[in-house]
Parts: structure tokens; C-alpha cells; sequence
């Protein structure tokens, strides 16, 4: 046969595509065929940890899992956090999600309840794994630094919907070497007083011919530094507002916004503000437009002697850098400062930090009591030692030592409670017009009037739609219980007393809700009645 | 125009049809069905999932209130008018390559255009993002390096419109002042790959004869586009304006990614379709979501319609 050259090249795209195809053919029928074993179990969980070290820690633990369980297999599904939401309420609302799921991006108190299984009554019963351990009797709850007392759906929804498999805590990390070099001290600073210090120095450095930004800013880091210092600033007013003493985060100022005793000409919102705008003065110009990435390889590549961000982060950036990198608590304004000492109680405590890494069980899961299992033990003694021990992340079950290279990052129980910051007196409404308004407070030629005028005549009207959004959804939340409290009195007629008894449970949760709903409701009328007289 | 043959004579050929039914059904499953869907549920208070409450109308009625929908629309229109200024370069381009002699250069010149082509979208936007960076982005090096920085600083100066400054960096994303121009400068020099090629099919249609009559008239270069080429591929160019109208009042993409669901500073870049994802995926109101997009079908509808309308296509 004769040779032919074009009808050679002409056939190799064809061929190609084919390979291609045939590939893929393959590799579907043997995960089809790993599917169809029915001896196997296979456990899906998703979550958006794409940080050095958590993926391997979770597989690390998911296989010593495996050991145990031979029929079972455990899949990782890692999304990036900025389509993470989307990604979990196309699979959520399609009825196709994976047995667990990380809650955080995308959950609400509506789809917690609508998509999730409550694990009140598992989280009172010991965890199987902690067997032979010191934990072997405690209730899965009581196993917990913070005894679930942050778990996901508890404050709204009374209900556990959420198990952490670690904490988190915030730091300001510096570049140590660079830290002496520009300072000529070894030692960081302790206070706002002496990170003001810092900020001087870096001028003159600067002016010597260097090129140093203070802080990596970006519009995922920079909020974390400024929120601490925020909430540093209206820690008094949070204690003024809180009167059911419920010493939440954020949680105060929203009743108090309707009853009129919150509103944002506070000298306190003002000096907060004020101390926002000066620590944005020492991030990048521009910083709003920058992401997550930007910053961080601005600290790694030198440009930027410190960066505010995660415990989560402690990995990626020892990995990534060339340098020494050391941690600090945030260096808050002392109640001797002049300008911001008026508003502040103190160093904030970190015991109110809550579990992180929340897994969900999903309702429409393939595998839940596997699932379920799997969860129990990541969240043992063993399961949580190793995912601490791979991924440098704190554990969050009470017998697991907190890994040496991590213990800057423990959380320090002793402090105040700490306060609120703006952008989360609302629900949605209010964070989008705190962003709209941002860049006024932090331009070189923006303020805090500059950032009032624009943010204050939006911020009643953002109110009342997040408040109206916040009712309809809880009461709508609660209402779908119904169905349960029916079947479990008719689980009670049929003579099953336990059933009675969790109705009842159930009856006194959804009256609470309710009351507090309608209460709500009842603010927001008077609210809108005052306004209109107003107007 | 062909004549309708009978239904009788169609049946004949019935067999034929039955190719046809898979794509049918893939174009109604995967197209018309959520878009029926979407009607249907502009009608409910839906967040999501198989819980929902009619509503009648209310959807539409809150869009009526919507001051951030109907502002998002006010900037949608300015990109749509700036994005008709963007299609000159892809005529021009498509002109100069036209007139080249070389078949073979045409050739390269082709293929140099849809070479980028292969860069996945998601890559063009990230490079673009970084071209924004005020600190080490290309754009602000550029202004610098060719002295442009300083005459922006003094037209600024002198309207006092206090967004150059000397020894400041420009705030390409987080000024709002700047936020549209950002916008409008995406994509330059804005030649398209596929617009260029469309053009130049309409191009290559045109007879020589057309061009040697013209020049034994006397048109020079820019008559012969004015007067030949121009009206001649006006049915491509009414085809970009549809295709450019559609993309630009749907797509939210650009805005997402540079600025955030929020819309970036004052809103200043939220736009229709962004603010229907902010609804449904922040909000988690699909339903007004829905509506959102009812309205934006029927702006879509009614553009696509005058522009077919008003823009002349000479035979």
C-alpha cells in the first residue's frame, strides 16, 4: 500500500479524538464498575480547604479509616471557595449532593434545615472510636474544645447540623529577618501603640530606598486584621446593646438597630472607623481590587513585611517562603491610647473561637450512617491526632495536643468578649453596601464622612430587607418541622413514648423560634411606622 | 425563496424526522426546559429545592422598586453602546486582511487570530485582573513608562476630577470613577477572532468584478469601504450586533470575577445578570432571581428586534 502523507496527517486529529474518547470510555466504566460493587461503600465529602497540607491530612486519615473498613472507599471533593456556593446549591437543590458536606459558603439557617440531618441525638451518645480512650463514655459533644457550642443551626435552629474537625484562629504573620532588618528589633509588637512603631519604621526604610508595603493587603486578607480591630473598638457598645448577654459576635446591634438604640453616629462605630482607615493606610494602594494570591505572594516575594490572615494559612506559607515566618495575635489599641482607648475593654478572648471545618450530613446522602461513621471518626482522639498532625491545623477534640509547629496558634481563653464589626449587623443587603462603600473609607482622599454619606442613607433601607429576608426564611424554617412534630405524634399514638417525648422537644424549639421570629417581626412594624411618620 | 412542500409529501420521508428527534429533544431538555422553568418560577417565592409559594405577580412588582436592577441597567446600556465602538477594530482587521494579495499571508494572518482562541476565557479574565493591579499590573507600567500618567495627572488637575495622582498608583477596580473605563478597556485592542472571521466571510463574497469597477470609477481605498465593502457585509455585521447585544446584557462574568458579587465599589459595576446571581446565590431568592431574568429575556427580545428593524442590510 502506497504511502500518503496527507491522508496520514489529515487522520491524526481523528486519531487523536479517539485515543481521547476511548480513555475516557475506560476510565468511566471502572469507576461505573467500582460504583456497582455492592459490597463497597463509597463516602463522598466536599469542602474548600485547598491549603497546603489539609488535602493529604484528610486522605491520611481517610485511609487509616479504610484500614479498618476494608469495604469502604472515601472520596475527596475539593472546590474552590469562590464557587463553592454555587457549586453546593446546584448539587443541594438537584438532590445529588455528597454524604458530607463543609457548611459554611452558601449554607443558610433555611438550607441547613432543608438539606441537612440534625445530629442532636447522635452528639449525646458516645463516639465509637474513642473506645479504650479516656473519652470512651463522654458524649460525642462533650469531646469538643468548645463543646459544640458554635455548631452550625444551634443558635437558630436548636438543632446540631454541623461537626468541626478543627479551629480556627487569626494571626498577623511577619517575615522575621525582615521584621529586624527594617525595625532593628527582634522583638514584634504587643499593642497598636507599638505596631504604629512598625508602621513608622517602614517609612523610613522606605524613604532609605527600600520598597516595603507594611501589610499584604487584599480584599480576603486585609478584613481580617480590620475586622479585629473593629471589633476591638466596639467592644463597650457591644456590651451596652447585648441585654440578653448572649456575647455573640455581630449579634447584638441587629434588635438594637429597630429598637433605636444602635444606630451608626456612635462615637464608638466612628473610631472604629477611623482605626480601619489607618491601618488601610498602611496596605497597597488599591488593595480592594486585589485577591487572596495577590497578597500572599506579595509576603512571600518580600514585598510586604506582614500579612493578616488564618491559622489555616501557616502551611502555605512556611512552604512557600524563604524565610523565616513567625505569628502574633493582633496587636490591639491598649486603654491608655488616646485617640481609640475609650471604646475598648481589652486583649479579646479567644474562647468564644469555634469549631472550623464543619461538616454537614446531607439528607439526600447515598451512604449516611457510613458517612456518619466516618465523621465520629475523624472527630476521635485518633482520627483528629492525625489530621492535626498532617495538616498543621489545631484539632478540636479536647485529648489531642496541638501540634508544636502550630502552638502560636492555640486559642488564648483569657481576654474580653470581644465586639462587632459593621458589615455583619445584617444579612445580605448590608454586606453588599458595606462593600459598594468600603473604598470611601480607606482612598487617600476618603474618611469616615466620606464613607457615612454614603453608606448610612442605605443602611436602614438594607435593614429592613435583611431583617424581612431573616423572618421570612426562620419562620418558613420552622414551619417545615411540622411534618416531623406530626409523624412523632403519631409514632406516640401508636404507643412509642420516646416519640412523644421528642415531639415535645420539638413543639418547645419551634415556640422559642417562633416567639423570637414574631418578635422580630413585631420591631421591624414599629420600625417601619416610625419611618413613615418620619418621613 | 423555496416553495412549502405538502404534508403529505413531508410524510413520505418520515424516516428523516427520526434523525432529528435526538436533537430536538437534547435542545428542549437542556435549553427550552429551564427556560420554561424559569418562567414558571418567577411566579413563586422559591429559594431553592421543591419548597416554594405562589406568589402571583409580587416578583414582578418588587422589580419595579429594585433601584439597584434598574441602575444596573443604565450601566449595561453604556457597555452595549461602548461594545458597538469595540466591533470597528474586528471590521478593520478584517478589511486588511482581506485586501491582502497573498493568498498564503491571508492564510497566517487567519490563523494568528484564532491561535488565542485556545486560551480558555477563565485565563484571558485572570490575565486581564492582573493587568488591573495597581502596584505591579501591566496597565499602570504602561502609563508610566510612556509618560501618560503625568498627562492624566494634568487633565485631571484641571477638571479636578481627583482620580490620577502624582506618586499614586491608579485604582483601576476600586474607584468607582474608574470602574465603567476599566470595563470599556477589557479586551483591547478588542479585535475578536470570531467577528473577524465572520466579516471576512462576507468579504470574500464580494466579486472582483465589484472592485476593478470601482476603481475604474476613481474610489480609493476608503470609498471602496465606505460605498462596497461597508454595505456589503452589513447582514454579518447586523449578526455581531445580536451576538454582542445577547453577550454583553447576559453575561456578568467579567464583573463577577474583577469585582466581586457586590458589584465592586458604589455598585458602580454591578449589571443586570450579575445582580440576578447575587440574588439567587447570595440572597438565595431564586424566584425573584427568575424574574429578574424574565425581564432581561424580554430587554434581549425587544434590542434584538429593533436591531434587526433598523439596521439596513443592502442585497
Amino acid at each position: 500500500m502506497k504511502w500518503d502523507r496527507e491522508k496520514f496527517l489529515n487522520s491524526i486529529g481523528f486519531l487523536l479524538l479517539a485515543a481521547c474518547f476511548a480513555y475516557s470510555l475506560v476510565k468511566i466504566a471502572q469507576r461505573r464498575s467500582a460504583e456497582q460493587d455492592k459490597s463497597v461503600t463509597t463516602i463522598r465529602f466536599a469542602h474548600w480547604q485547598l491549603e497546603a497540607g489539609t488535602k493529604a491530612a484528610l486522605d491520611a486519615v481517610a485511609a487509616e479509616y479504610i484500614k479498618k473498613h476494608p469495604k469502604v472507599k472515601i472520596d475527596q471533593i475539593l472546590i474552590p471557595e469562590r464557587v463553592f456556593a454555587t457549586w453546593l446549591t446546584t448539587r443541594l437543590v438537584g438532590g445529588n449532593p455528597p454524604d458530607l458536606v463543609a457548611l459554611g459558603f452558601g449554607i443558610t439557617d433555611d438550607r441547613m434545615a432543608r438539606y441537612f440531618t440534625p445530629l442532636s441525638e447522635e452528639v449525646v451518645k458516645p463516639n465509637p472510636h474513642n473506645a479504650g480512650t479516656a473519652l470512651e463514655d463522654v458524649p460525642w459533644r462533650d469531646t469538643f474544645i468548645d463543646g459544640l457550642a458554635s455548631a452550625p443551626g444551634l443558635f437558630n435552629l436548636f438543632e446540631y447540623y454541623g461537626i468541626p474537625c478543627s479551629m480556627v484562629t487569626t494571626r498577623l504573620y511577619y517575615n522575621a529577618p525582615l521584621f529586624e532588618k527594617v525595625t532593628g528589633s527582634k522583638v514584634p509588637p504587643a499593642t497598636y501603640e507599638e505596631l504604629t512603631e512598625v508602621f513608622e519604621a517602614v517609612r523610613v526604610y522606605n524613604e532609605k530606598g527600600g520598597n516595603l508595603v507594611a501589610i499584604a493587603g487584599s480584599k480576603y486578607n486585609s478584613p481580617v486584621l480590620m475586622n479585629a480591630l473593629f471589633a476591638a473598638q466596639t467592644q463597650k457598645l457591644n456590651l451596652e446593646l447585648d441585654r440578653r448577654r448572649v456575647m455573640r459576635f455581630a449579634g447584638a446591634p441587629y434588635p438594637a438597630f429597630f429598637d433605636g438604640s444602635f444606630d451608626l453616629f456612635s462615637p464608638a462605630i466612628r473610631s472604629a472607623l477611623e482605626l480601619s482607615r489607618e491601618i488601610g493606610k498602611n496596605m497597597p494602594q488599591g488593595f480592594l481590587s486585589l485577591a487572596r494570591e495577590d497578597a500572599t505572594f506579595s509576603f512571600v516575594q518580600q514585598r510586604s513585611l506582614m500579612i493578616a490572615t488564618g491559622s489555616w494559612d501557616v502551611q502555605s506559607l512556611r512552604q512557600e517562603s524563604s524565610f523565616e515566618v513567625a505569628a502574633i495575635r493582633f496587636p490591639l489599641p491598649s486603654r491608655q491610647n488616646p485617640q481609640y482607648g475609650a471604646y475598648t475593654l481589652g486583649p479579646g478572648s479567644e474562647a468564644e473561637t469555634g469549631g472550623a471545618v464543619n461538616f454537614g450530613l446531607t439528607r439526600d446522602a447515598p451512604n449516611p450512617e457510613a458517612a456518619l461513621d466516618f465523621l465520629k471518626y475523624l472527630t476521635s482522639i485518633e482520627g483528629n491526632r492525625i489530621f492535626s498532625e498532617k495538616s498543621n491545623w489545631l484539632p478540636s477534640i479536647v485529648s489531642v495536643p496541638v501540634p508544636e509547629a502550630i502552638a502560636p496558634f492555640a486559642p488564648v481563653s483569657e481576654g474580653y468578649p470581644s465586639g462587632f464589626i459593621l458589615e455583619w449587623t445584617g444579612g445580605p443587603e448590608v454586606k453588599r453596601i458595606y462593600e459598594n462603600a468600603f473604598h470611601r473609607l480607606v482612598r487617600p482622599d476618603g474618611g469616615v464622612d466620606q464613607f457615612l454619606e454614603y453608606f448610612e442613607p442605605r443602611y436602614a433601607q438594607a435593614m429592613v430587607l435583611d431583617m424581612e429576608l431573616t423572618i421570612k426564611n426562620g419562620l418558613r424554617t420552622l414551619s417545615m418541622q411540622d411534618t416531623t412534630w406530626i409523624a412523632l405524634r403519631a409514632l406516640e399514638q401508636g404507643g412509642d413514648p420516646r416519640s412523644g417525648a421528642k415531639a415535645a422537644s420539638l413543639q418547645e424549639v419551634q415556640a422559642i423560634g417562633e416567639n423570637s421570629y414574631y418578635s422580630r417581626r413585631y420591631d421591624l412594624d414599629e420600625f417601619e411606622k416610625k419611618r413613615k411618620t418620619a418621613k | 425563496m423555496s416553495r412549502p412542500i405538502s404534508i403529505r409529501k413531508a410524510l413520505l420521508e418520515w424516516r428523516l424526522y427520526l434523525f432529528i428527534i435526538p436533537s430536538i429533544l437534547f435542545v428542549g431538555t437542556f435549553s427550552y426546559f429551564p427556560a420554561i422553568s424559569a418562567v414558571y418560577h418567577s411566579f413563586f417565592d422559591w429559594q431553592g429545592g421543591d419548597s416554594k409559594q405562589f406568589i402571583g405577580l409580587a416578583n414582578f412588582k418588587k422589580i419595579g422598586g429594585d433601584t439597584v436592577l434598574w441602575a444596573s441597567f443604565g450601566t449595561i446600556g453604556i457597555l452595549v453602546v461602548a461594545n458597538v465602538f469595540k466591533l470597528i477594530p474586528s471590521i478593520l482587521m478584517a478589511v486588511l486582511i482581506h485586501r491582502l494579495k497573498s493568498d498564503k499571508w491571508q492564510y497566517w494572518y487567519r490563523v494568528l487570530l484564532v491561535v488565542p482562541m485556545i486560551v480558555p476565557g477563565l485565563v484571558t479574565l485572570f490575565i486581564w485582573k492582573f493587568f488591573f493591579d495597581p502596584n505591579i499590573g501591566v496597565l499602570n507600567q504602561v502609563l508610566d513608562a510612556t509618560g501618560l500618567k503625568s498627562l492624566l495627572v494634568m487633565v485631571d488637575s484641571f477638571f479636578k476630577w481627583g482620580i490620577f495622582q502624582d506618586g499614586m498608583p491608579v485604582a483601576w477596580l476600586s474607584d468607582p470613577n474608574l470602574i465603567l473605563p476599566s470595563l470599556i478597556i477589557w479586551g483591547f485592542p478588542w479585535i475578536g477572532a470570531v467577528g473577524v472571521l465572520i466579516y471576512l466571510s462576507g468579504l470574500q463574497a464580494i466579486g472582483t468584478e465589484i472592485y476593478e469597477a470601482a476603481e475604474l470609477d476613481g474610489a480609493g481605498s476608503w470609498q471602496q469601504f465606505l460605498h462596497i465593502e461597508f454595505p456589503l457585509i452589513m447582514t454579518q455585521v447586523r449578526l455581531s450586533l445580536v451576538l454582542m447585544i445577547i453577550g454583553t446584557l447576559q453575561g456578568f462574568g467579567l464583573q463577577m470575577l474583577l469585582l466581586g458579587t457586590s458589584g465592586g465599589p458604589e455598585g458602580r459595576g454591578m449589571v443586570p445578570g450579575l445582580w440576578m446571581f447575587n440574588k439567587a446565590f447570595v440572597a438565595g431568592e431564586f424566584g425573584y432571581a427568575c424574574a429578574v431574568g424574565i425581564l432581561l429575556f424580554v430587554f434581549i427580545l425587544g434590542l434584538t428586534y429593533l436591531n434587526n428593524k433598523y439596521v439596513r442590510v443592502d442585497k
